[in-house]
C-alpha cells in the first residue's frame, strides 16, 4: 500500500471518533435551546397514536394543550386524563368522535372541552393541524417515535437562537409526551401580543353557526354513551376575552347557554390571578392553577 | 428517502457494508447494485419499481437489437425513444396536457372530461422519471451512433440505470461513461474513499444547512405574499441560491457516493453565478441537462451551424423543451423561453468582455440578475403569482427596513453563500485538501455543522421533476 494510501487509512479510522467527539463537545457548549423541535415531534406523533385508556380527555385548540395539565387534574381527582388538543382544532363531530375514543370503556368517561370562538371559525373547522398528524404513513411514525427518542439533545440551531440567548429572549415549551400538555412561557411575556392577530383574524371570519349547531346537537350523542361532557372557557386576558366576544356578538355566551339548557356542566372557574404570556395562552404556572381548580371541581360534581 | 435522511444512513451503512465482498466480481456487484438500488427506489413507492424496470429492460433489448440488426437500427431505437417519451409523457404530462385540453375546448363550448378520464395511477409522479429516462435514452441513441458500447448483460445495464446515487434526481449520466467503470473490479483505494466523503459532507452542508435555512425565508414569503419590494429582492436572491444548493448538493452528495463505489461522476455544477454570458451560465448550470440537450436536441436539429435563423429556431426549441422538462405548467415554458431569450444577448455580452475588455465581475451582475429573474417563473406555481411578483419587484413599495431584513436568519446565509460561490471559502478551506487528517478535520466540522445548524427539512426541489 503507497505512503498516501496509509495515510488515509489512518485517517479514515480517526473519522467516526472525531466526528462523535465533535458532535458532542458543541452540544455540551451549546446552551439548551428552550423549545426543542424533536421532542415537538416526538410529542405531536404520540398524541394520534393514544390508545383508549383514560379516564379524562381533553380536547380543543392551543389554549387547551397549554391550559391544562392532566398530571396536575389526576393529582387532585385520581383520573387518569390525557390532553388531545391541537392547535387551531375545530371543534367538529370528528374531533370529538376522536377524543372520546380514547375514553377507557370503564373509568369515569369524562370529555372536557375548551370552547373558543375561534373553534367556529372556517380555517379552524379543516383541522388542519390534526389531520396533518393523523395522516402521517407509517415509515414517518416509526421514525419520530422510535429514531427521534434517541436524537434528542442534537436539535439544530437558528441563527436568531444564538441572537436571542444574548438578548435573553425566549419561548420556552416542555412537551409532555405521556399527557398531552406543553408548559408554555415566554420571556419578556407580552399579554398584548396575541391581540392584533386574532382581530386580524374575526375581520377576515366569521364563527360558522352551522358548525355551532353540530356541535351543540353532537353532546347529547356523547352522554348517551355514558360520557360526562364539560365545558369550559380556557382563561384568556381580560382585553381577549373583550375583543372576542363583541367580534363574536357574544358566541360564547350563546353556546353556554344552550347547553346549559341542555343540561350540561359549563363552569364558569376563577380566572382574575392567572398570568397569560401572550395575552390567548397560559403560561406553565397559570395551567397549573387552573388545572387544579378544573380538578377541584370535576372532584366536587361527580 | 433523502440522501440527509437517517433511512439513507441505515441503507449506506448496510450498501457499503457489504460492497467490498459484492465488489469481488461484475456479477455480484452489479446484483448488489440493482437490487439495493431498487430497494432505494422502493422506498418511496415500491409500486413504480416495475416501471423503472420495464422501461429499462425494454432499452436493455432495444440496445441489443440496435447492435445486432444494423438494418433495423433505427427502427428499435425509435422504439426505445417512444417508450421513454409516452411513459414520460403520460406520468409528467398527461394530467396537465388533459386539463389544458378541457380549458381550450370549454372555451370553445364544448365540454370534455379528459382530465377526469385518466387512470389514477397517472396521477403520481414516479419519482426520478425524467432523470432516468433520459439516461436510458443516451445508451440507446448512443449505441445508434456507435458512439457506445452495449451493456454486457442484463443486470450491468440495470446497474447503470438504476446505480442509486443518480436515479432520483440526477446528474444524468451517459452509458458510454459509466458503464466501462461498473465493469472495473478493482478495489476502491482509501485515498478515493475520503475524497468521496469529503464530497459527501460538503453536498449534505449545501443542502442540510444553505438550503433548508434558507428555504424557509422563500417559503415564509410566498406564503404570505407582502408587497414589500426589498423583501422580494430578498426572497429572490435566497430562492437563487437555495435551488442552486439544493441540487449542487444532492449532485454533490450523488458524486461522493458513487465516488466510494469507485465511480467517478462529471461535475454538474460550476459556480454558475460566476457566469459572464448566458451562454456560459448553461455551462456552468446543471451540466449534465444541458449538455444532454446540446448533443440530442440543439445539434441534432442543426446547432448553430444553418444560418442565423435556423441557430434561433433550434436555441429556442432546445430551451423550451428544456423548460418544460422541468415540470407540466406553462411557468416552467416560460422559464426556458426566457432563458431562450437571453442567449441572444450574448453577442454584446461577448463583445463587453473580449472587445472591450470589460472585468468580468462587471458582467456577472446584470447576468446573474437577469438569471434571478428567470427564477421568479420556476419558483412560482402560476403564471399569475410570477407576474404578480415581478409586478412587487418593481413596485417601489418599501413597508420593511433594509436593517430588519439585514437581522435575518436569511441574511446570514445568503452572506455565507455569496462568500462560497465566490470562492473565498474554497480559497480558505485549500490546506485541508493536502494532508488526509485534515480531510478528516473538515469532513468532521461540515458533518458537525450539518447536525446543529441545519434548517427544517425540505426535500430536494428536483425530486419533483
Amino acid at each position: 500500500m503507497d505512503k498516501r494510501n496509509k495515510q488515509a487509512r489512518s485517517a479514515l479510522l480517526l473519522l467516526a471518533p472525531l466526528t462523535a467527539l465533535l458532535l458532542l463537545a458543541v452540544k455540551l457548549l451549546l446552551p439548551a435551546l428552550p423549545s426543542s423541535t424533536i421532542e415537538k415531534d416526538i410529542f405531536w406523533s404520540g398524541k394520534t397514536t393514544q390508545k383508549p385508556v383514560f379516564d379524562i380527555v381533553y380536547t380543543g385548540d392551543s389554549r387547551v394543550y397549554r391550559g391544562i395539565d392532566p398530571r396536575t387534574i389526576e393529582g387532585v381527582t385520581g383520573l387518569k386524563g390525557f390532553n388531545y388538543g391541537f392547535s387551531s382544532a375545530g371543534l367538529t363531530p370528528r374531533l370529538l368522535d376522536r377524543a372520546a375514543d380514547l375514553l377507557a370503556d370503564k373509568g369515569a368517561r369524562i370529555l372536557v372541552l375548551g370552547v373558543s370562538v375561534n373553534s367556529f371559525l372556517p380555517s379552524s373547522l379543516s383541522n388542519e393541524h390534526l389531520y396533518t398528524w393523523l395522516n402521517k404513513d407509517r415509515k414517518d411514525r416509526f421514525m419520530k417515535q422510535n429514531i427521534y427518542p434517541l436524537l434528542k439533545g442534537f436539535d439544530a440551531y437558528a441563527v436568531s437562537d444564538f441572537y436571542k440567548f444574548y438578548k435573553g429572549e425566549e419561548y420556552r415549551e416542555k412537551f409532555s409526551p405521556a399527557t398531552g400538555f406543553v408548559g408554555s412561557d415566554k420571556k419578556p411575556a407580552d399579554s398584548s401580543s396575541a391581540i392584533l392577530p386574532y382581530l386580524e383574524q374575526f375581520q377576515e371570519e366569521t364563527a360558522e353557526q352551522d358548525a355551532v349547531d353540530e356541535f351543540i346537537q353532537k353532546l347529547p350523542e356523547l352522554r348517551s354513551k355514558g360520557i360526562r361532557v364539560v365545558l369550559v372557557r380556557i382563561p384568556v386576558t381580560q382585553e381577549m376575552k373583550t375583543i372576542e366576544d363583541v367580534a363574536s356578538l357574544g358566541l360564547y355566551e350563546q353556546i353556554r347557554d344552550r347547553v346549559r339548557n341542555l343540561g350540561f356542566e359549563c363552569p364558569e372557574l376563577n380566572w382574575s390571578d392567572l398570568q397569560s404570556y401572550d395575552g390567548s395562552h397560559l403560561d406553565s404556572e397559570s395551567a397549573v392553577i387552573y388545572s387544579r381548580r378544573l380538578g377541584h371541581y370535576l372532584l366536587g360534581n361527580r | 428517502m433523502l440522501f440527509n435522511s437517517i433511512p439513507f444512513l441505515a441503507f449506506a451503512l448496510l450498501f457499503f457494508g457489504f460492497w467490498s465482498y459484492a465488489a469481488k466480481s461484475n456479477v455480484s456487484k452489479w446484483a448488489w447494485i440493482t437490487a439495493m438500488s431498487f430497494l432505494f427506489y422502493g422506498w418511496w413507492d415500491w409500486r413504480f419499481i416495475f416501471l423503472l424496470a420495464g422501461t429499462g429492460s425494454i432499452d436493455y433489448w432495444c440496445g441489443k437489437l440496435i447492435v445486432r440488426r444494423p438494418s433495423s437500427a433505427k427502427f428499435w431505437l425509435m422504439v426505445s425513444v417512444l417508450t421513454n417519451l409516452a411513459s414520460l409523457g403520460l406520468f409528467k404530462y398527461g394530467y396537465w396536457l388533459a386539463t389544458e385540453l378541457d380549458k381550450l375546448t370549454s372555451l370553445a363550448g364544448i365540454t370534455t372530461q379528459l382530465a377526469s378520464s385518466l387512470p389514477e395511477f397517472t396521477l403520481i409522479l414516479p419519482v426520478g422519471i425524467s432523470f432516468y429516462t433520459f439516461n436510458s435514452l443516451s445508451y440507446t441513441i448512443d449505441l445508434y451512433r456507435r458512439k457506445a458500447q452495449p451493456a454486457r448483460n442484463w443486470l450491468h445495464f440495470m446497474s447503470f440505470i438504476s446505480f442509486f446515487p443518480h436515479l432520483v434526481a440526477g446528474p444524468i449520466i451517459r452509458a458510454k461513461e459509466v458503464l466501462g467503470q461498473l465493469e472495473k473490479t478493482n478495489p476502491v483505494s482509501r485515498v478515493k474513499v475520503l475524497n468521496g466523503l469529503q464530497i459527501i459532507a460538503w453536498g449534505l452542508f449545501q443542502k442540510a444547512v444553505l438550503a433548508d435555512n434558507l428555504a424557509v425565508f422563500v417559503n415564509n414569503t410566498y406564503g404570505h405574499m407582502p408587497e414589500d419590494m426589498l423583501t422580494w429582492w430578498m426572497c429572490m436572491l435566497a430562492f437563487s441560491f437555495q435551488i442552486y444548493f439544493d441540487f449542487a448538493g444532492y449532485s454533490t452528495m450523488a458524486r461522493g457516493l458513487a465516488k466510494l463505489c469507485g465511480i467517478h461522476f462529471r461535475l454538474n455544477f460550476n459556480k454558475p453565478y460566476r457566469a459572464a454570458t448566458f451562454g456560459e451560465f448553461w455551462k456552468r448550470w446543471h451540466i449534465s441537462l444541458s449538455s444532454f440537450f446540446r448533443d440530442y436536441v440543439y445539434i441534432p436539429l442543426g446547432g448553430n451551424r444553418l444560418g442565423k435563423f435556423r441557430t434561433l429556431y433550434n436555441r429556442w426549441i432546445t430551451m423550451l423543451l428544456s423548460g418544460l422538462w422541468h415540470g407540466a405548467n406553462l411557468t416552467f415554458l416560460c422559464w426556458g423561453a426566457v432563458h431562450a431569450l437571453l442567449l441572444s444577448f450574448d453577442k454584446p455580452l461577448f463583445f463587453l468582455r473580449n472587445r472591450l475588455q470589460l472585468p468580468a465581475v462587471l458582467l456577472r451582475i446584470p447576468v446573474f440578475i437577469m438569471v434571478l429573474l428567470a427564477w421568479v417563473f420556476f419558483r412560482s406555481e402560476s403564471l399569475a403569482q410570477a407576474f404578480e411578483v415581478l409586478g412587487f419587484l418593481f413596485g417601489k413599495r418599501m413597508s420593511v427596513s433594509p436593517s430588519e431584513l439585514l437581522q435575518s436568519n436569511a441574511a446570514v446565509w445568503l452572506a455565507v453563500s455569496l462568500l462560497i460561490e465566490n470562492g473565498w471559502v474554497e480559497r480558505k478551506s485549500r490546506i485541508f485538501r493536502h494532508k488526509p487528517v485534515l480531510s478528516v478535520i473538515r469532513i468532521a466540522l461540515l458533518l458537525t455543522a450539518s447536525v446543529f445548524l441545519r434548517g427544517p427539512e425540505q426535500d430536494f426541489i428536483y425530486f419533483q421533476f
